[in-house]
């Protein structure tokens, strides 16, 4: 009795903080737990003229439309794309803003830093339709970069930047990194400022050049944010990592010339699921994806906690 | 008090977030559950819709209608035409024209439907009384003199997912009205090619396919900064594979031997394909071009004097803004239509857009009245030729002879949308739109686009047969769609003939997957039947 009455006191000290944890818990259960009943149709021959009630009423197909997937003509090249192109951008989207982060920190003149910062993470706040227009203007045959290229005698035709499929993947992840490196510095920044000077001053006394002090106290000492960034990085793999741009990309900058490159399991879910109306079909691929992710999460903290010492739960 | 007052803030600020997602997000849409019943005490005095009143005095109903057509020239509801629409009906349109192909998908899937919905698309899943009101339903009580052709009325019940009708589709007309029709030809893709550049390289010869490149191969010499051939978004290169005896943008393909085939499936499709591979290898279309879907993006290389031949749709109406938009960055650039240069072209069409009246419709019963206006010989006639007596007279043989006036706008189509604007055609025949886009028409320019109508022939028993699209093979015709974006870009464009086999072997390969097979099967059945129902 007496313990229920301590509980209730300490809420009631907490409330104001308490009303915010309890505002997400109830943004998650309206729009993240409650919606799940919507994955029964993945594993149903449900048709959207049959209402909400028809996700429960219509006919159980079990494995169907996973195995409908799964000997699909172009699952393999699905896969490949979606995993390449998040692969692609988590090597080279994770560690750019932490080596930004050090570079700028390590810079004297702070205007030129914050001149530099502020215009590294503006792009993050374009967005892909932006982008992709702007793309266009500048990537197209008649585009400035291919008319300055062709002008200077340097190529003879225009390169296709939006339309070879073998440039896709490294459009993508370029553009990624432009439009997201400066954002996530901001991050990492935030966790260099936390680092105590006395370890700098120390190791200055000790003789340590500004390469040590960064590989032996900068690192270290922000290697939770990197973890934590990281995992948070992998579960979101297949949606684009730290950007999460893989869907906006592929479906603004794909085309039936790069299609063959561009396109992923999120817009074949768009594509397939709201275009052509095969919610079910859509509901067990958007399934496949969730559950290679969910694992993907769970053996980065694993493998995180191995390594590290440190993990997300 | 300060920590106090602050905390209450905070809690306050709190709570009007929590609350704002929530309600936005738990937004329901209680006009999509009506139904046909719960209407019936809904009226135009009773309905929701917003009311105003308009010139005459009567109550206007605003209704909201979204086009499923990207390429819409207009989005206002203004004009000679719309104004006087809307004093016979007492119904004002507002318009949202769709962004892309999907975005009617997307409402469909979050059942936020406007009161009318204008497709070509969907047809299927939009006959439902999930969605839409039956007009049957709505005929019976709120407008039971409203008599729908016989045709028409099948035509939708044929893809309807019960026994009812929802919706009537436009433009449609059967081949004898065609072959009647005194000039133009019926809908379909051509090309169009710079006049005054042609007669600068001298007029060469330019009546086969055979022609066509070669006289791509002149341009590309002369005028080496221009694209021989420009690609209007959707059109691409519908008009030469219609010449090559290809499917010219159909889906189906009707063979000798009376089977029905997907168009991959025909002979000549390779034909077409290694056609467009020399086209595409000798740099006389491009890859930009052909992967923009946006029809009005595409137009601008037209316009800009990019390219020497332009595939689109044949139209006078095309023809003029050709010119007109061109002459304004160089006033000597002429367009003319290109003669059809080998087979003519076919249509598998059971009509062309469908007006759906949804679930959350504001108020139905103003809404069939519409529609019925809409089909009615007055409504069709006004919302493509305008007032009668004012913008046209008919002659002695019933043809719409047009004024001065309305003559002298149509050579600036900007000017012909703004002041009478001829795009609210939701109820007329093939024909009625044929008259109105032709009639007023230069010889010179009429004869080259009636040539497109020998030997055109319509075959609507297969779009009547055409799958429903939660069918297997209707699955397996959207998913064959899908794939051919990709796999018939890639052939096309094919960089020699080892990699243009095998890719073409590939794409083969990849449609007997998705099974083809088995959809040819079953067009080539259900036409005989379609055939035998419907007496065509």
């Amino acid at each position: 009795m007496k313990k229920r009455e301590t509980w209730g006191k300490e809420f009631r000290k907490q409330l104001p903080l308490q009303i915010f944890v309890l505002s997400g818990i109830v943004y998650l259960l309206i729009f993240n737990f409650i919606p799940m009943f919507g994955i029964i149709m993945g594993f149903k021959d449900y048709d959207i003229v049959m209402g909400v009630e028809g996700i429960f009423t219509s006919e159980w197909v079990g494995l169907k439309y996973f195995r409908e997937f799964v000997n699909d003509y172009n699952f393999a090249n699905l896969v490949k794309n979606t995993v390449g192109i998040s692969l692609l951008k988590l090597i080279f989207t994770f560690p750019i803003p932490i080596i930004f982060a050090v570079m700028l920190n390590e810079m004297k003149c702070l205007r030129f830093k914050k001149l530099v910062q502020t215009c590294s993470y503006l792009p993050h706040f374009i967005s892909w339709v932006i982008i992709s227009g702007i793309s266009f203007q500048f990537l197209s045959s008649g585009g400035i970069i291919n008319t300055l290229l062709m002008s200077l005698g340097l190529i003879g035709q225009p390169i296709g930047f939006l339309t070879d499929p073998d440039l896709y993947w490294g459009f993508a992840v370029l553009s990624d990194v432009w439009k997201e490196m400066g954002w996530w510095t901001i991050v990492f920044l935030a966790a260099i400022v936390g680092v105590s000077q006395d370890l700098y001053e120390a190791a200055q006394i000790d003789g340590a050049g500004r390469l040590q002090r960064i590989w032996h106290i900068t690192l270290p000492c922000i290697k939770p944010t990197i973890v934590v960034v990281l995992i948070l990085a992998l579960g979101n793999l297949f949606g684009g990592g730290l950007s999460g741009s893989n869907f906006e990309q592929s479906y603004l900058m794909g085309n039936s010339m790069n299609k063959e490159t561009s396109q992923i399991i999120q817009t074949y879910v768009f594509e397939v699921g709201l275009a052509q109306g095969r919610y079910a079909y859509a509901t067990a691929v958007g399934l496949i994806q969730s559950a290679i992710s969910l694992v993907l999460i769970f053996s980065s903290n694993f493998f995180s906690k191995k390594v590290s010492g440190m993990g997300l739960f | 008090m300060k920590a106090r007052t602050k905390k209450l803030t905070a809690l306050l600020l709190t709570g009007c977030i929590a609350s704002t997602g929530l309600l936005s997000g738990c937004q329901s849409n209680n006009e999509s559950q009506k139904t046909a019943s719960d209407v019936s005490g809904t009226s135009a005095a009773s309905g929701d819709g917003k009311k105003e009143s308009s010139d005459n005095g009567t109550e206007t109903t605003e209704l909201d209608i979204f086009i499923d057509m990207n390429w819409w020239p207009v989005d206002t509801f203004t004009g000679i035409i719309p104004e006087e629409i809307e004093k016979k009906t007492g119904v004002k349109l507002n318009l949202t024209i769709a962004a892309d192909d999907n975005q009617l998908g997307l409402m469909i899937a979050s059942k936020e439907l406007p009161d009318l919905v204008f497709t070509t698309k969907d047809l299927d899943r939009l006959s439902s009384s999930e969605f839409c009101y039956s007009y049957n339903e709505l005929i019976e009580q709120y407008a039971p003199d409203f008599e729908p052709e016989e045709l028409l009325v099948n035509i939708a019940k044929s893809f309807s997912t019960d026994d009812n009708y929802y919706t009537l589709l436009n433009c449609l007309s059967t081949n004898e009205e065609w072959e009647q029709a005194p000039a133009g030809a019926p809908g379909q893709a051509c090309i169009y090619y710079r006049k005054d550049i042609y007669e600068a390289m001298g007029s060469p010869k330019l009546e086969t396919t055979e022609d066509l490149m070669d006289v791509c191969a002149k341009v590309q010499e002369e005028y080496p900064d221009m694209v021989p051939l420009g690609l209007g978004g959707f059109w691409k290169l519908q008009p030469i594979s219609a010449w090559l005896g290809a499917s010219g943008g159909n889906t189906y393909q009707m063979q000798e031997d009376g089977s029905v085939v997907h168009y991959t499936s025909a002979p000549e499709y390779k034909e077409y394909l290694q056609y467009a591979n020399e086209m595409a290898q000798k740099g006389y279309i491009t890859a930009e071009a052909y992967a923009n879907e946006n029809e009005n993006d595409s137009h601008q290389q037209a316009y800009s004097g990019s390219c020497f031949l332009y595939t689109w749709y044949l139209s006078p109406s095309s023809l003029q803004t050709l010119n007109t938009e061109s002459q304004k960055i160089n006033p000597d650039a002429q367009w003319a239509v290109l003669q059809p240069l080998g087979q003519a072209n076919y249509n598998t069409t059971k009509g062309w857009a469908g007006t759906f009246i949804s679930k959350s419709c504001k108020n139905p019963e103003k809404a069939i009245q519409f529609v019925q206006y809409m089909f009615s010989e007055e409504g069709r006639h006004l919302s493509k030729w305008g007032r009668e007596g004012i913008e046209y007279t008919l002659d002695e043989q019933g043809l719409p002879v047009f004024s001065d006036e309305w003559k002298e706008t149509k050579k600036d189509p900007d000017a012909m949308n703004e002041k009478y604007n001829q795009y609210f055609y939701l109820g007329v025949t093939g024909v009625d739109e044929l008259l109105g886009d032709y009639m007023d028409m230069a010889e010179e320019d009429l004869a080259d686009c009636t040539a497109y109508k020998d030997g055109y022939v319509n075959y609507p028993e297969i779009a009547i047969a055409t799958p429903v699209s939660s069918s297997d093979e209707g699955v397996i015709e959207a998913k064959l769609k899908e794939m051919l974006k990709a796999e018939e870009a890639k052939v096309i464009f094919s960089s020699d003939e080892e990699e243009f086999e095998k890719n073409y072997a590939n794409l083969q390969e990849n449609a007997k997957k998705i099974g083809v097979d088995q959809l040819n099967e079953y067009m080539t059945e259900k036409v005989k039947e379609v055939k035998a129902e419907y007496g065509l």
